[in-house]
């Protein structure tokens, strides 16, 4: 009777294993870091595949399961999505999936290897096992080195049997219900003017043979439904027009099942931007006659009243005429500060006069604004005007400029031809006269001139006059206007 | 003092000076709440891709599968699908190598099912060569996230090395980069747990 019940027993035990490891394993091909990101290793698939064979337990072949990862577009390793997960049960008939990752695999310094094993239940995509080791050469100390692992050939065996050696005794094939899964969620544009069309597509997958969807529905705000269309198998999309309110509502896929349940998906939030950016242009320069004038240089700084994230935006800078100089554009934020050279695009100076510099920006629900500066470029230095005229006891010499631009700074020097200094003055005022006491009638040497002008730009001017005499000549020189000769009558 | 008592306490000696030096191991392990998480029982949680700040190549993706793999093991968390979580960044358009805002952890958050979502920095990675042996290094951080709210819950450093454990001479040492790996993983997950998360089921 003993005897019986202890064969009964073990039968039952038997029986009761065979049942258990009577599943199927896919086992996909080892990832191996230590060869890159896309390293494979198909000694160490190999390895695990007939060790678990061993176990009794019914492995894929590999050629099946590269088979399915090429129809599938599967470029990666080591993991799948859930979506793949189901698809393997379906397509290759696996309960579970072995997962493998090479941490390391090394000979130098010291040979050692590392691994990561995980064990997904195909029927509803849950780790059901999972092992993680790594052993090095130093690892293993034998009584007199007796057996110890030479190179990583030898110790990925030990490492692999071990990990396996927690392989669970008993698998259960069916998990949970399958879940439905979101395969894909789209909501466009995130940030939209009011009356703007806002789209939502979904693409969801249910669970086969699981509870069916009566309604895709998509949720705005707090209590605003749509029913989504269904434009191709589970995929679903809505388009709704913003309301005219700013703020920012939540967008959720509501998944209502025929059994009652109610599955909610946050999708994301979508942005009613009603306002404009705002913004305005700084620029650095000399104020002059009611402009920003500057010589050459002119930096450009943006001001944010409020500052927020921008689409895109773009600067030139016109002519009075309307033709653009220059000008940049950009995705994204805007730089900091832009400088403005007084180049055209093609790389050579702009000539002097008036320029707009125009900013427009658009914020991410493209409202956009613009924003304009007027600026005077003037980059050619001041005309200095010298006249001279013969007063009682001294020569007159009056400095001015044409220019519509102060000067800053003035400097005259009056010398002999040979470069004995007569006299130096200087001054930031003009027009000015300067008075030159007359040389000697027994000096034979020429006066001259050395005139330097500094606009309040900081465009500088010397002009050297070699006879200043000349000059009084020349106003002597001048033809009277032509005296009328005879009486003209009136009619 | 005769030479029989002597030399026991010699021998005596020198095991506590053995001892003590084994027990001179430098866990850095700091945890920082920002907010206490409320919620029940951490029952799934999903890994964001983590960011290799070391030289070592692919340290990211070895801490990233040792953790998750150890999340499962001792804490009987079920962490979702790496695949799905690659998916969802590409849907969003988010960079490996980029935390996603708190609006697209939310949508992650939402569409894995999860209590939380888990990013991680591995800042040192690497096996240096001690005397005979190697020495592995590691040290990392990592930011937990609530998945519904989006925000930061707590965030953790932790730092080791092989040598941290050595018990007597060469007895001890970790000698590979994934064991400690491993070891690190399971120190945080413990001193989670420790800290007030409730292990799933309890």
């Amino acid at each position: 009777m003993k005897r019986f019940l202890i064969i009964t027993l073990l039968t039952m035990t038997t029986l009761i294993a065979s049942y258990a490891q009577a599943v199927t394993v896919a086992v996909f091909p080892v990832e191996d870091l230590s060869e890159g990101r896309n390293g494979v290793n198909f000694t160490l698939t190999d390895f695990l595949q007939q060790n678990l064979q061993e176990k009794g337990i019914e492995v894929i072949p590999t050629d099946r399961v590269i088979s399915f990862m090429s129809r599938n577009r599967i470029r990666w390793l080591g993991f799948l999505g859930t979506s793949h997960i189901y698809q393997v049960r379906d397509d290759l008939g696996a309960d579970f999936i072995l997962f493998g990752t090479v941490s390391q695999r090394q000979e130098l310094p010291l040979a050692a290897f590392g691994m990561v094993l995980t064990l997904v239940r195909a029927s509803d995509a849950r780790t059901v096992w999972t092992e993680v080791g790594g052993m090095s050469k130093a690892d293993i100390s034998n009584f007199l080195a007796i057996d110890e692992p030479e190179s990583i050939d030898d110790l990925f065996p030990v490492l692999a049997q071990q990990l396996l050696s927690s392989w669970p005794d008993v698998l259960e094939v069916t998990g949970q219900n399958q879940c439905i899964v979101v395969e894909t969620s789209r909501l466009s544009s995130q940030h939209v003017k009011p009356g703007d069309e806002v789209s939502c597509s979904v693409k969801i997958r249910p669970p086969a043979g699981g509870e069916a969807i009566s309604q895709v529905l998509l949720r705005i705000g707090e209590d605003n439904y749509l029913d989504m269309v269904q434009v191709s198998p589970n995929s679903y999309t809505v388009f709704w027009s913003a309301p005219d309110h700013e703020g920012i509502l939540p967008v959720s896929l509501v998944l209502r099942c025929q059994s009652g349940r109610t599955l909610v998906f946050f999708v994301g939030n979508y942005q009613i931007d009603t306002h404009s950016p705002k913004l305005s242009l700084k620029v650095v320069g000399k104020k002059v006659n009611n402009f920003i004038a500057f010589n050459g240089r002119l930096p450009i700084t943006p001001i944010w009243q409020d500052p927020e994230p921008l689409s895109h935006w773009s600067l030139f800078i016109q002519n009075m005429g309307g033709q653009v100089m220059a000008g940049t554009e950009n995705k994204g934020s805007l730089p900091n500060r832009f400088v403005w050279k007084g180049q055209r695009a093609d790389g050579h100076k702009a000539e002097d006069g008036i320029y707009e510099i125009v900013l427009k920006v658009w914020d991410r629900a493209n409202n956009a604004t613009v924003s304009t500066q007027t600026v005077f470029l003037k980059s050619t230095p001041p005309i200095p005007v010298i006249n001279a005229v013969v007063g009682n006891d001294s020569l007159i010499v009056t400095l001015d400029s044409e220019d519509e631009i102060p000067v800053d700074y003035w400097s005259a020097e009056i010398l002999y031809s040979d470069g004995e200094v007569l006299l130096q003055s200087q001054g930031a005022d003009l027009p000015v006269d300067i008075l030159i006491p007359f040389p000697s009638p027994s000096d034979s040497r020429k006066l001259e001139a050395i005139v330097c002008m500094k606009d309040v730009l900081g465009n500088k001017v010397q002009k050297k006059i070699d006879d200043l005499m000349q000059l009084v000549n020349i106003e002597d020189d001048q033809p009277e206007p032509a005296k009328q000769q005879e009486w003209v009558p009136e009619f | 003092m005769n030479f029989a008592q002597f030399r026991y306490f010699f021998i005596f000696l020198l095991v506590a000076l053995l001892l003590g030096v084994s027990s001179c191991t430098s866990s850095r392990l700091s945890l920082e709440k920002k907010n206490v998480y409320e919620g029940e029982s951490i029952c799934s949680v999903a890994l964001l891709p983590f960011i290799n700040g070391s030289r070592f190549e692919q340290g990211n993706l070895i801490m990233q599968r040792v953790f998750a793999a150890e999340l499962t093991r001792i804490a009987g968390i079920e962490v979702a699908s790496e695949g799905d979580v690659q998916n969802i960044y590409r849907e969003l358009r988010i960079y490996p190598n980029q935390l996603p805002s708190i609006e697209q952890i939310r949508v992650l958050g939402s569409r894995l099912d999860v209590q939380l979502v888990i990013s991680g920095r591995i800042t040192e990675m690497e096996e240096k060569m001690g005397d005979n042996y190697v020495n592995p290094v590691l040290d990392l951080t990592l930011q937990v996230y609530d998945a519904k709210s989006g925000q930061t819950m707590w965030s953790t450093y932790h730092r080791r090395e092989g040598a941290d454990y050595r018990k007597v001479m060469h007895f001890g040492l970790v000698n590979t980069v994934t064991q400690l790996s491993r070891i690190i993983a399971d120190e945080i997950i413990e001193e989670w747990f420790a800290e007030g998360m409730k292990q799933c089921g309890k």
